[in-house]
């Protein structure tokens, strides 16, 4: 996990370090989402700050940041693709929804880490916002 | 970056074309994948990779979807990346309507694979330098898509 170092006032004036977490590791969101991972398993300490959700391929391609997770239900290569051109940095199939052997060798062709959670697209976005991940704004 | 090109000064200093199948889902977006590569290998800067192989990508479901075969070609000129896409489908009737953010063609099953949501010329308008596109009913379309080295990232 990442963490920043902040200088913050305190009530007599004095600076203090503080410890602020940016992002959470792969390994952490795969714990958080009770996930199942497919492959890259050694990724897995590659931090991220945001995440994206949709099943729509063409809004997903307009995200402005690299290095985002994706979260989808759509089990289709495209979706591999999608990350694969704009950068993004692991992508999980919700709702037990199971990648089929084309997305895994795309996607370890590549090295793409792929999950997949039981938990639906709202509650995986839910569980990864309260801990800290952003969405893009 | 491109170290070791024998191009002239103005020239381009490499072409290549990627052939795209009408219909075949499965290897829609792998010339862009290829192309992505291209440009990395090459050493241009991770944004206008993004940009470019964005669009790439766009235009090449396009061809899938609605065109009959077709390809893209990316010419790389000492300040330029340029991307031609053609096919020789149904072409375009009205491009300013398909211009339009949410305007779409599309039948259920493009959407259903995350597609065909209108969002695909326009996306591509918002990442190119300059777009270009030459169609009519009947004639296939043309996409010329131009990324400049001196833009913003």
């Amino acid at each position: 996990m990442l963490s920043i170092a902040k200088l913050s006032p305190t009530l007599d004036g004095l600076m203090v370090q503080k410890e602020e977490k940016v992002g959470l590791t792969l390994k952490e969101v795969a714990q958080i989402l009770e996930a199942k991972v497919y492959c890259e398993e050694h990724q897995l300490e590659a931090v991220c700050e945001r995440a994206a959700a949709g099943d729509l391929m063409s809004d997903l391609l307009r995200i402005p940041y690299d290095g985002v997770i994706l979260l989808t239900g759509l089990t289709s290569v495209q979706a591999v693709r999608t990350c694969l051109l704009t950068n993004m940095k692991a992508l999980i199939f919700v709702r037990g929804k199971e990648p089929n052997e084309e997305i895994l060798t795309e996607a370890r062709i590549h090295g793409l880490p792929i999950m997949n959670t039981r938990l639906s697209l709202f509650s995986s976005c839910g569980r990864l916002y309260a801990k800290g991940i952003k969405g893009i704004p | 970056m491109l170290k070791g090109s024998k191009g002239s000064h103005n020239g381009p200093l490499l072409s290549r074309s990627y052939f795209i199948k009408a219909r075949d889902f499965q290897s829609a977006g792998k010339a862009s994948i290829q192309i992505k590569g291209l440009l990395k290998e090459l050493g241009y800067p991770q944004g206008i990779v993004r940009r470019a192989t964005i669009c790439a990508y766009e235009a090449e479901m396009n061809v899938v979807m609605y065109g009959s075969d077709g390809d893209i070609t990316v010419t790389i000129y000492p300040q330029l990346i340029c991307l031609r896409i053609q096919d020789q489908g149904p072409g375009i009737e009205d491009i300013q309507l398909a211009m339009q953010e949410g305007y779409s063609t599309a039948p259920p099953e493009y959407r259903e694979m995350g597609f065909g949501a209108g969002m695909g010329l326009p996306n591509m308008k918002a990442n190119a330098d300059m777009m270009e596109i030459v169609s009519s009913p009947n004639q296939g379309t043309l996409v010329h898509l131009d990324f400049s080295l001196d833009a913003t990232p």
